[in-house]
C-alpha cells in the first residue's frame, strides 16, 4: 500500500510542476505582449512614459497574479494537500 | 530547507476560547511597525524647508503617491486617503525588505561565542560534517544565550494572513467609502451596472445576473489582492532558500536576494497600493 501512496505523492507532484509550466507559459505571452505595446506607447510619445509605466506595472501585476494562484495551487497540492490525512488513514486502513 | 512548508503555531486560551496564531508573524509585524515608529519620528523630528536625509525620502514617497491619489480620485477625496496609502506602502515595503537581513542575532550570538570560547570560555563546537556547519552552544549562565533563542528575521508578508488582513482593511474602506459617495441606494443599484438601474430594471434585482457576477467579483477583487502579495514574497523565499541550501559552501545568492527581496519587493508594495487606489477611484 505504500507504493499507492507513493503514487498518490506523485500525482499531486507532477501535477503542481506542469501547472506551473503552462501557468507560466500563458503569463509570459501575456506578459510579452503588454511590455511590447507600452515600450511602443512610450517610444511614440515619451512624455507620457511616466502614465505608461504606472499603468503598465498595474497590468504586468494583474496576469501575473493568474501565475501566482497556479503557484498557490501548486504550493497546496504539495505541502498542504487538503485530503492527506484522509488519504493516508485510508491507506493505512487498507494495510490492515 | 526543511522548514519550507512549515508555519510555527502557538495556542493560547482565553476566556475558554482557544486562540492560535503564528508568531513569527506577530512578531516581524510588530518589529516592522516599531521600525517605521522610529524612522517617521526621526524623519518628522527637526522639520526644515531644506530637507534633510530622512526627510527627503519620505517626501519623495509622499508627494509620488499623493500625485497619483489626486489625479485619480480628485483634490477632496484624494487628500483624504493620503496617510493610509501611504502608510500601506511604507509597511509593505519595509515588511518586504526585511526579508533580506539574514539571522541577525544568530550570527552576532555564533560571533560572540566563538569570540568567547577564544579567550577560554566554556563553549562546546561540535563540528557536525564541515566546517560551515557547527552546532555551538553556549554555557548554560552566559549573556549573549538570548541571542541563539530569537527568531529569524522572515518577511511577514511571506504569510497569507498579512496580505489576507490588509485585504479585508482595503475592502472595508472601499465599501465604506462606496456607501458614502452614493448612498445607500445608490450603492446597491451599483451592482447592477452594465444594466439600466432605474424602472422596469430595479425590480429585476435579484434575478440580474450582472448582480451576482458584481458580488462574486468583490470577493474574487480581495482574495486575489492578498493570494499576489503572499503568492510572489512567498515564491521569491523559496526560490532563495533553495538555491542557498544548493550553493552552501560556496556562496550566498547576492543577486537572488536583490532582485526578490529588493526589486520584487518594491514592485510587489506599489502594485498592492495601486491596486487599493483602483479598487476605490471605482466606488467613486
Amino acid at each position: 500500500m505504500e507504493a499507492q501512496a507513493l503514487q498518490f505523492f506523485i500525482a499531486s507532484v507532477t501535477a503542481a510542476g506542469f501547472g506551473i509550466a503552462i501557468a507560466a507559459f500563458g503569463c509570459g505571452i501575456a506578459q510579452g505582449i503588454g511590455l511590447k505595446s507600452a515600450v511602443e506607447g512610450i517610444a511614440r510619445n515619451p512624455e507620457s512614459s511616466g502614465k505608461v509605466t504606472v499603468t503598465m506595472l498595474i497590468g504586468l501585476a494583474m496576469i501575473e497574479s493568474l501565475c501566482i494562484y497556479a503557484l498557490v495551487v501548486a504550493l497546496i497540492l504539495i505541502y498542504a494537500h487538503p485530503q492527506a490525512t484522509a488519504i493516508a488513514e485510508l491507506f493505512a486502513k487498507a494495510v490492515h | 530547507m526543511e522548514s519550507i512548508g512549515k508555519v510555527a503555531v502557538q495556542t493560547i486560551t482565553f476566556l475558554g476560547h482557544t486562540i492560535s496564531f503564528n508568531p513569527e508573524m506577530l512578531y516581524m509585524t510588530w518589529l516592522v511597525m516599531g521600525i517605521i515608529i522610529i524612522i517617521s519620528f526621526a524623519a518628522t523630528r527637526r522639520l526644515g524647508v531644506v530637507p534633510n536625509k530622512i526627510q527627503s525620502i519620505f517626501e519623495i514617497i509622499f508627494s509620488f503617491l499623493e500625485e497619483i491619489l489626486v489625479s485619480t480620485l480628485g483634490k477632496k477625496d484624494g487628500a483624504r486617503f493620503v496617510p493610509l496609502i501611504c502608510t500601506l506602502f511604507v509597511f509593505i515595503l519595509l515588511s518586504n525588505w526585511i526579508g533580506i537581513i539574514p539571522n541577525l542575532f544568530g550570527f552576532l550570538g555564533v560571533i560572540i561565542a566563538l569570540v568567547h570560547k577564544l579567550f577560554g570560555g566554556e563553549v562546546t563546537v561540535v563540528v557536525q560534517d564541515s566546517i560551515t556547519n557547527l552546532m555551538i552552544t553556549p554555557a548554560a549562565g552566559s549573556w549573549y544565550r538570548f541571542l541563539f533563542k530569537m527568531p529569524a528575521i522572515t518577511e511577514p508578508t511571506k504569510y497569507l494572513s498579512t496580505g489576507l488582513g490588509l485585504a479585508i482593511i482595503i475592502f472595508m474602506v472601499v465599501h465604506s467609502f462606496g456607501i458614502r459617495t452614493k448612498g445607500i441606494s445608490g450603492y446597491f443599484k451599483s451592482y447592477l451596472e452594465p444594466l439600466p438601474s432605474e424602472g422596469f430594471w430595479l425590480y429585476l434585482f435579484f434575478l440580474n445576473p450582472f448582480f451576482y457576477m458584481n458580488i462574486i467579483s468583490q470577493f474574487a477583487n480581495t482574495l486575489s489582492h492578498s493570494f499576489r502579495l503572499f503568492g510572489n514574497i512567498f515564491g521569491g523565499g523559496i526560490i532563495i532558500v533553495i538555491v542557498s541550501e544548493l550553493l552552501r559552501y560556496i556562496m550566498i545568492p547576492v543577486g537572488l536576494f536583490a532582485f526578490f527581496g529588493l526589486f520584487a519587493g518594491a514592485i510587489q508594495a506599489f502594485v498592492f497600493t495601486m491596486l487599493a487606489v483602483s479598487y476605490i477611484a471605482q466606488q467613486k
